[in-house]
């Protein structure tokens, strides 16, 4: 039998199209009846996201993809991103499409906003922090100069409806005075000077912002390669390594899926009222040892699980956001478990 | 008769448990000019692997890849060297050191995980941990151990040693470790450096002392009485200038502590009887010159080309030590030995 010769381009556009099927599967887990009707105000409107090649941006561009796409929501979506080369290796299914203009600039440098901008995403800035170590300077100056940048262009769109301002989980309870400078304090400390930003510019300017904060995320778009536990356990598990835990293991997380994120932090946007500031991550908490044992227990094979006993003790090392009132008040929840997420996890990187 | 040793003390069980690595199989090539044998590598780790040494470290003075004119040239190869070791290996952990810049990812890192090394002990200049991030990284998605190292720790203040590790530790750095190369510090340098590290890091830290002042025990041993849990030893001391922390003095004062290592103290006893006779031309003693080096601060390093070359200058090599340590001078910056003996003895000829 002779094989239809398939050209380079085309059997990358396959591997885009089953990317792409994949994504779209887990949004229509994530996006609800109820929840794509609360989302209804974004019907025909135009929307801007920063930050758009990163985990996050990939998620919230997957998710207005899936909506224009399979429930002909018609938004048109600005992507800015410094590298729009990342998004082709990401999701090279979101480049090439009609609604989504992809527009490669540094925030600190951005001259103008759309015309037609109702919507804002701020999600600009490198959350690994292995950057936030080796060039502290440039991690705060993204955040700080990139904030002040994309408010003062806000105060001239006059169509805007909301900002979401994308800040961290690590500015909730990183207060306190006479704390030793360290590499994650510019991320931190710059985050928080954003979230300070957004005051100044809702107050005297009445930009209508809403604030969300990051905890940990899980799920295609990362880069496995970083440092993270959740990360270190799925490529450790990929690689058919030991799972290593650093310390000694009682750290808690609630992981939160991309798909999942990207409807929460959506509604957030579109329901939340200027001047709320919300947590953005999972609703079940667990340890970072329950953690490795549950991908371990996906891989169906004998993993060694390698706990840090050395390490300092974590005692209250407890991250885990607070998704009460977005879950009651917009009615949106995970569809995802933990165990579901890190098996789409493994499926996503397995390839 | 057993050379196991029966516990003291009354500390929970996971804070007297002290990691030992033996570093003599590379501390000790500078001691040796880089000369050790493949056959000599081999028959210690044979012993080395009976005293149930839990890490072996092994290689070039400098580490990976750091055969060189300038830095003195191996009569073996690396590979020659991690062959010999793996092959004698078998529970013992097979270690190497690795300076950013005479080691290469390509060149070193990866035949060395080809060669079954376990634990990458990742170092840099006190104040250079950025140069680490790429090495350590590779190391731990290789799913090895990755420690980072801080060299020439007493040329940097305590809070710049503390900001340096927290990069390493921000890297996926498994275990940080400070080096005291030139055999500076006191015991209460050691308790201030160390403390400050164990109260700023979640991971375990480790010391390497040096024997210029007589103090490697006791700053071993201060070490670990404000919370490090890893400490380097060689048998005999066997290591650059007046040695470092003699392994088996090392073990027997740790197991007269209360402490555990898990090391058998009779065959480590065997272990030094035997490298003193079959690796080592010389047993280091605290020479006047490896006095003046560590009251200088000048690496060990320099001891032996110093000496060399302040002879052919005829001028005082404490001189020559003193210089070195006014400017500052660190490993690889040999060639400053040159021209520090000849200012030296121009100024005596002009004089």
């Amino acid at each position: 039998m002779k094989w239809p010769k398939i050209s380079l381009s085309e059997l990358s556009l396959r591997s885009a199209a089953g990317n792409r099927e994949r994504i779209y599967a887990d949004c229509a887990r994530s996006f609800t009846t109820s929840t794509l009707a609360s989302l209804d105000r974004l019907r025909g409107t135009g929307i801007l996201v920063t930050g758009a090649s990163g985990f996050m941006g990939s998620w919230l561009l997957s998710a207005l993809a899936f909506l224009n796409d399979i429930h002909g929501f018609g938004t048109r979506v600005t992507a800015v991103a410094r590298h729009p080369a990342r998004a082709e290796q990401r999701a090279p299914f979101l480049v090439g499409r009609s609604d989504i203009r992809w527009q490669a600039a540094d925030v600190r440098q951005l001259v103008t906003l759309p015309d037609d901008l109702v919507w804002l995403v701020h999600a600009a800035g490198v959350p690994d922090s292995r950057h936030h170590a080796t060039s502290p300077i440039e991690t705060a100056a993204v955040i700080a100069e990139g904030t002040l940048r994309v408010l003062r262009l806000a105060e001239q769109a006059t169509g805007l409806q909301r900002i979401l301002h994308v800040s961290s989980g690590l500015v909730d309870g990183a207060g306190g005075h006479g704390r030793p400078a360290g590499p994650t304090m510019a991320y931190v400390e710059a985050k928080r000077f954003g979230e300070t930003l957004c005051y100044a510019f809702r107050s005297q300017a009445k930009l209508p912002i809403v604030i969300t904060r990051p905890f940990t995320f899980i799920g295609p778009f990362q880069d496995i390669d970083s440092p993270w536990a959740a990360n270190n356990f799925l490529h450790a598990a990929i690689e058919r390594q030991p799972l290593k835990i650093r310390g000694d293991g009682t750290a808690t997380r609630a992981y939160l899926y991309g798909s999942d994120m990207a409807a929460m932090a959506l509604a957030q946007m579109v329901l939340g009222e200027s001047g709320d500031i919300f947590d953005l991550g999972g609703t079940e908490a667990m340890t970072v040892a329950d953690l490795a044992h549950l991908v371990a227990g996906q891989v169906h094979r004998t993993l060694d699980i390698r706990i840090n006993a050395a390490a300092r003790s974590s005692g209250s090392d407890r991250f885990v956001p607070d998704m009460d009132r977005t879950v009651r008040q917009f009615g949106v929840a995970p569809a995802f478990s933990t165990a579901d997420a890190v098996a789409r996890s493994l499926d996503w990187y397995n390839r | 008769m057993s050379g196991d040793i029966g516990m003291t003390g009354d500390r929970g069980a996971a804070d007297r448990h002290i990691l030992i690595s033996d570093p003599s199989l590379r501390d000790g090539n500078h001691a040796v000019r880089h000369q050790l044998t493949a056959d000599q590598v081999r028959a210690y780790c044979e012993r080395a692997e009976e005293a149930r040494i839990p890490v072996v470290e092994v290689g070039h003075g400098n580490g990976l890849g750091a055969s060189s004119l300038q830095l003195g040239e191996a009569a073996a190869t690396d590979a020659a060297l991690l062959a010999a070791a793996r092959g004698a290996l078998r529970t013992s952990q097979l270690g190497v050191h690795i300076i950013p810049g005479f080691a290469t990812i390509e060149k070193d890192l990866k035949p060395a995980l080809d060669a079954g090394v376990d634990v990458f002990r990742v170092a840099s200049h006190c104040t250079e941990a950025d140069l680490t991030e790429r090495f350590i990284t590779f190391a731990r998605n290789a799913g090895k151990t990755a420690y980072g190292v801080l060299m020439m720790s007493h040329m940097a203040s305590p809070e710049v040693l503390v900001e340096e590790a927290q990069k390493m530790e921000a890297y996926g750095a498994e275990t940080l470790v400070i080096m005291d190369s030139a055999g500076n510090y006191l015991p209460d340098d050691v308790r201030e450096r160390i403390g400050l590290l164990v109260d700023n890091l979640g991971i375990p830290v480790g010391f390497h002392a040096h024997n210029n002042l007589g103090c490697a025990i006791a700053n071993s041993i201060a070490a670990i009485e404000v919370g490090a849990t890893m400490l380097d030893g060689c048998a005999r001391g066997f290591g650059a200038g007046a040695g470092n922390a003699q392994l088996e003095v090392l073990v027997a004062v740790l197991h007269r502590l209360g402490y555990e290592t898990g090391i058998d103290l009779y065959k480590v006893l065997d272990l030094a009887n035997f490298a003193e006779k079959a690796i080592m031309d010389v047993v280091p003693i605290i020479s006047s010159t490896s006095v003046v080096s560590g009251l200088s601060g000048v690496f060990s390093g320099f001891l032996k080309p110093a000496t060399r070359i302040a002879e052919d200058f005829n001028v005082d090599v404490r001189d020559v030590f003193f210089e070195l340590g006014r400017r500052g001078v660190v490993a690889g910056q040999e060639d400053i030995i040159l021209e520090v003996a000849e200012d030296l003895s121009k100024r005596a000829q002009f004089a």
